[in-house]
């Protein structure tokens, strides 16, 4: 039998969660800080403090198994950074999934310009679209002019960004101050943030929302589309609105799923369907394609979303939908 | 549907030698059950060498027929006698057919240029095409362009290289920019230029056919059902760390071992027998960066002052034609850990000017990018190459 142990190594300390595979042993999931060990002894640069790491006893058996068994090869979603070494610890086979040097967490100042501050305010980018995205109103990241990420104790890290945002659709900039908390490795919180903006909300798109949402509401027959945009990056004008639907109902997964260690755009609306829906909004259901940078992957998920002018976008359902290597979106997958 | 049924027709002209002068092609439309079954006796009078285009199924169908010219006058009298209404959809069938075959020749010339002066730069194309664009620019420009198949991919599409000559005579003549850039000519007196369009031609392929977000080569991986390596992973250079996956299913699978794809292992072959590359610059998408090595290591490059200035230089003039802000660094400290990376390789092989280009945008559209940015992305990258290619010319080592 294989001891599966992967490890989650922020700061000083490695969180521990060990999964046994092949057995009736009760799931081990313990979160005392241990400190691990690998043949050789790691000398992180100069940024980072000096770890050395010792594997001791792994203690405690708390909790209530909840995480599913898996082959001893690694997965698909294992993190894309890892690596797996085959060692011997106290007689036992272990299979170790190490992650990086970015084990050494940023932390303080953050250069602006490397990834640490850009992913974290890449998801300040999916929020401001969640809060107030709509088929004429989309956040892109511009500049993040200075950032701070310091480890709370029991929460996670905490991030502190000046940032430039940009309106796409009316290209205006808008310079804000965002605070986000990731929630601790293993955890399944999403992070947590908090926007201030000087002016975010400058152009009034009031009446063009309204006039979109009688026409989807009066349609005699309900619009669907697909591949938005097309393979070469083109799509029909008429098509536009529902593009940044998916934009806006693809940036609540994004937030969702989004940690330190990715950075999702949205890459493609493989379809859209609006449904029958009440009066009150208008009722479309979209597949997307989404596309995670650090691990170069392809997901895709399943959305039941609701739209209005007043209650912009609402996401009913999500679903994300098993990797497939191969496949080609087939259309209108209901 | 019209027009494969005259492709058809022409078909079988051409191969029956057989020409449609004066035929017509007529709709009938049968009023009631009765009418119906007097249409399809017309099927039966052999004489009038009739040609049902569509055939007799139910009163709600139309019939269509095609009716030589010597039988139109008796068949136009027989349909008005029993008043079965018809119209006639194609007045002269041979007239039609010169038409398209015309249209079809035209449109032809229009989506194969005959040269590059006519290649449209405006649009994405298919790999038969760039490969066709390969050859024209080397047949339009024979001293100072050649092509050089380093190798083939694992589906055996060729690995063609492009070699810009150096020149030796200032009095050569040549094509378009050579020549009025006086920087460019500069350099293009002491170095080549090799430039390999396609790196990863099964891929590019596969995008077009059948996966659009198709991202590693196409070489099966023994034991799994999943395809493909990454080819920027494959790279003998922190090969095996971390910063790759050793999952055959996943988008950064880094092989089974360095170089095991064709793909790479032509260009390994390449810069090393040629031994003398001054600056390798590897050109992906998206996210608007200009990245130097490493990717594999924290560790900074023996030359990390000079490449960090000289890629602020590069995206200083990149945006200074539309504004399109770049970020530039290490590739570790500016994306991501990722090992077995091209431009690890090339500078550990002692090529200096190592960089890695990641192009228009930053998520909008991403990878999807609009064929109307073509040409602006390539401008404006054309003077960050320009900044990298002076610079290797005017700081031999």
């Amino acid at each position: 039998m294989i001891w599966t142990v992967s490890t989650f190594c922020s700061h000083l300390f490695c969180y521990i969660n060990a999964t046994l595979t092949g057995g009736a042993f009760p799931f081990l999931r313990s979160f005392t800080p241990v400190v691990f060990s690998s043949i050789v002894v790691l000398q992180p640069p100069a940024m980072s403090p000096s770890i050395i790491i010792v594997l001791a006893v792994l203690t405690g058996v708390t909790g209530s198994p909840s995480v599913a068994t898996s082959p001893a090869a690694v997965d698909a979603t294992a993190h894309p950074n890892s690596v797996v070494e085959e060692t011997e610890i106290f007689g036992w086979q272990v299979s170790v999934e190490k992650e990086a040097e970015e084990d050494a967490m940023a932390t303080g100042e953050l250069n602006p310009n490397h990834y640490p501050a850009q992913r974290a305010a890449k998801v300040v980018q999916h929020y401001l679209n969640v809060q107030y995205g709509s088929p004429f109103r989309l956040f892109g990241l511009h500049k993040v002019h200075s950032g701070n990420a310091e480890d709370v104790a029991d929460s996670g890290r905490k991030y502190q960004l000046e940032i430039s945002v940009q309106e796409i659709i009316n290209n205006t900039t808008e310079k804000c101050s965002a605070e986000l908390l990731f929630g601790r490795a293993g955890e399944q919180r999403s992070s947590q943030v908090q926007v201030s903006c000087e002016e975010l909300l400058k152009t009034s798109t009031d009446a063009q929302e309204d006039a979109l949402f009688r026409k989807y509401q009066m349609n005699q027959s309900l619009l669907s589309a697909e591949n938005l945009p097309d393979s070469y990056g083109h799509m029909e004008p008429d098509h536009q609105p529902l593009w940044h639907l998916g934009i806006v109902a693809s940036s609540s997964v994004m937030l969702k799923e989004s940690t330190e260690n990715t950075l999702y755009n949205m890459a493609q609306v493989a379809n859209i369907i609006q449904l029958a829906s009440d009066n009150k909004q208008v009722k479309f259901d979209c597949h997307v394609l989404l596309h995670e940078m650090v691990s170069q992957e392809i997901i895709h998920w399943k959305l039941l979303f609701t739209w209005s002018p007043p209650d912009g976008v609402k996401v009913l359902q999500m679903e994300k939908l098993p990797h497939c290597h191969d496949c080609k979106v087939p259309p209108n997958t209901n | 549907m019209r027009g494969l049924i005259a492709l058809a027709v022409l078909f079988v002209a051409v191969v029956a030698k057989e020409t449609f002068e004066g035929h017509q092609v007529l709709r009938i439309t049968a009023k009631d059950e009765a009418q119906l079954a007097l249409i399809k006796d017309m099927e039966e009078m052999v004489h009038l060498q009739l040609d049902f285009w569509r055939g007799v199924t139910d009163v709600a169908t139309p019939v269509d027929v095609r009716v030589p010219f010597h039988s139109l006058q008796s068949v136009k009298r027989h349909l008005e006698s029993l008043e079965l209404e018809y119209l006639v959809m194609i007045q002269d069938l041979q007239v039609m057919l010169d038409e398209e075959k015309l249209e079809m020749e035209s449109a032809a010339r229009v989506a194969e240029p005959r040269n590059t002066e006519s290649f449209d730069f405006s649009r994405y194309h298919t790999i038969s095409e760039i490969y066709s664009f390969q050859d024209m620019l080397v047949a339009e420009n024979p001293n100072l362009v050649s092509k050089i198949v380093i190798g083939q991919s694992y589906q055996g599409r060729p690995l063609n290289v492009l070699k810009v000559n150096k020149t030796h005579s200032k009095h050569t003549m040549i094509a378009s920019d050579y020549g009025r850039d006086s920087a460019l000519t500069a350099i293009l007196d002491k170095m080549d230029i090799f430039v390999e369009i396609v790196t990863n031609p099964d891929g590019f392929y596969f995008t077009h056919n059948s996966n659009r977000m198709w991202r590693k080569t196409r070489k099966p991986n023994p034991g799994s059902s999943c395809v493909g390596v990454d080819p920027n992973r494959n790279w003998d250079a922190g090969f095996g760390g971390a910063g790759a996956s050793g999952n055959p299913c996943s988008e950064t699978y880094r092989g089974e071992k360095a170089h095991s794809e064709p793909e790479v292992k032509s260009i390994v072959d390449f810069v090393k027998s040629h031994g003398n590359f001054k600056a390798f610059v590897s050109i992906h998408s998206y996210s608007q960066m200009l990245l130097y090595p490493y990717g594999y290591t924290t560790t900074p490059v023996k030359d990390q002052a000079e490449l960090h200035n000289l890629a602020n230089k590069a995206i200083t003039d990149l945006a200074s034609l539309y504004g399109t802000r770049y970020r530039y660094g290490s590739i570790i400290n500016t994306i991501y850990q990722a090992s077995g990376g091209t431009i690890d390789w090339t500078y550990n092989q002692g090529i200096k000017y190592s960089y890695t280009f990641e192009l228009r945008d930053t998520g909008r559209y991403g990878f999807i990018l609009p064929a109307n940015q073509i040409i602006p992305t390539a401008q404006e990258t054309w003077l960050a190459l320009m900044a990298i290619m002076d610079h290797t010319f005017k700081n031999p080592y």
